[in-house]
């Protein structure tokens, strides 16, 4: 289990070209949990910012999605809180904060291309990047074979 | 037998759907399916205040997740429940319509200032829409997670049911769901609609639902704005369809058309579906009770609100702004 989460760094940590600074700091997480509501969270323990959005499951459960709601940048949410919706065929389905925190960005690009979601859920289409209050709540959401165990389960 | 009604109501359906699902609906996994709990229904007797079957919807989904949270296990469907109802003249409006300018007033809600409708923006998907005595409005109350329904496959299959009980029960022809241009809804034409849907889902508990235009009182109110967001498409009912294409057609009634829809759920749900009235207490029913009060409370509300208060059967356009 520690070694799937150690495994992402690998790919995220190239992003930028490390400074003198940082070398005292170059150890770096990234790792990726998930809630029942299925939604993900990428945790980066460097800034402590979370990068939330939906799965891939929710995306092919929703179909097309046409319109997305996000909360504003700067609001304070608790884990659990309705933070917007993702409207598909005359259906919106509420998000919800995975975590406690500060909205530190929203992305933008879904206003305009609101598919993004259905293209790249777990990527590009990402939501929304929480500064975390509370680190510890990330690590009390699902694992990837948790939430895989949760998904089959239902 | 799940997969079995529900092939046939899509598989009627004279266009496939191409927005609405790249996978198919028609196939649920019936293997995992566990038995499931009958579903309860309710025909209120008295018109809804708008707020009143808002609220009602928000306290039932609360008493739920709250029963949920307790008994994950033992509450599995346990309430879910089918509210079938017609509300007093009310214009609303989808979630996305709030966004833009939330404290600007909606552009379609100028239009009907005034004409003695009240005007709300709602959580649900969708835009524009009117509801208003004359239409049946339903409201389903389901946990589509222990359903295992997928949300487009929920959209469809009541845009299926209801255009089935057109076609099939009443013998409307033309009937267009989906609409060959994708849009959700039940049409008699592609610019004629007759019965429109618009979801919200909390934690994957559905409210909200879908209207139909059962006598032609709701179609006056319709023409006031531009409804679903569609410029060339126009409202419709069933008696008009029914005038239309029968010599001398029986024409239901608001609550005909309720009664005639319910066991279409059960069938669509492959579940029983009994009367909510007939709840009793005992502790591990103490979801369904609460539940049953909450829209016991909700009719006499209503009553309570309407009483020596009448609504207007048309719109007034003489103060419009």
């Amino acid at each position: 289990m520690l070694a799937l989460r150690f495994a992402r760094p690998a790919l995220r940590t190239v992003t930028g070209t490390p400074k003198p600074a940082l070398r005292f700091s170059a150890l770096r997480f990234i790792s990726t949990r998930y809630t029942t509501d299925h939604e993900w969270v990428a945790f980066d323990s460097a800034s402590n910012i979370g990068t939330v959005g939906i799965t891939d499951y929710a995306q092919k459960a929703l179909g097309d999605v046409v319109f997305v709601e996000l909360p504003g940048q700067g609001a304070e949410v608790a884990q659990g809180d309705s933070i917007g919706a993702v409207e598909s065929v005359k259906a919106a389905s509420d998000i919800y904060a995975p975590v406690s925190g500060v909205v530190e960005e929203i992305n933008e690009t879904l206003a305009d291309q609101p598919g993004l979601l259905n293209k790249a859920p777990e990527g590009n289409g990402w939501l929304a990047k929480i500064k975390l209050s509370d680190p510890a709540e990330f690590e009390a959401l699902l694992s990837d074979e948790a939430y895989k165990a949760h998904c089959e389960g239902q | 037998m799940v997969s079995r009604s529900l092939a046939r109501l899509i598989h009627q359906t004279p266009f496939r759907q191409v927005s609405l699902s790249s996978a198919s609906c028609s196939s649920p996994a019936s293997s995992s399916k566990s038995i499931l709990p009958p579903l309860r229904y309710h025909i209120f007797s008295e018109p809804l205040p708008y707020l009143v079957g808002l609220k009602l919807q928000n306290d039932i989904i609360s008493t739920r997740l709250k029963a949920k949270a307790k008994d994950p296990v033992g509450s599995r469907g346990k309430g879910d429940v089918i509210l079938m109802l017609e509300h007093t003249p009310t214009y609303t409006t989808g979630r996305r319509d709030n966004s833009p300018n939330p404290n600007e007033l909606h552009p379609e809600e100028k239009k009907v200032q005034n004409v003695g409708a009240e005007f709300y923006i709602t959580k649900r998907g969708g835009q524009v829409t009117y509801h208003g005595p004359g239409q049946l409005v339903g409201y389903p109350i389901l946990d589509l997670n222990v359903m295992e329904t997928p949300t487009r496959c929920y959209v469809e299959y009541l845009q299926a049911m209801l255009a089935e009980y057109a076609r099939d029960d009443l013998g409307i022809k033309g009937v267009l769901a989906p609409h060959p241009e994708g849009h959700v809804g039940v049409f008699s034409s592609p610019t004629e609609k007759f019965a429109s849907i618009g979801i919200h889902l909390s934690h994957r508990i559905t409210s909200h639902g879908f209207a139909m235009n059962i006598t032609p009182q709701p179609i006056k109110w319709f023409d006031l704005v531009m409804a679903c967001g569609l410029a060339d498409v126009h409202a419709t009912s069933l008696h008009q369809l029914l005038l239309r294409d029968k010599a001398d057609p029986t024409l239901p009634s608001v609550p005909d058309v309720a009664q005639a829809l319910i066991p279409k759920f059960g069938e669509l749900f492959s579940r029983d579906i009994t009367p909510l009235r007939e709840e009793k207490g005992g502790d591990d029913n103490e979801e369904l009770v609460q539940i049953s009060s909450l829209v016991m409370a909700a009719e006499e509300e209503a009553e309570r609100l309407n009483k020596g208060k009448g609504w207007p059967g048309e719109p007034d356009l003489s103060r419009r702004a």
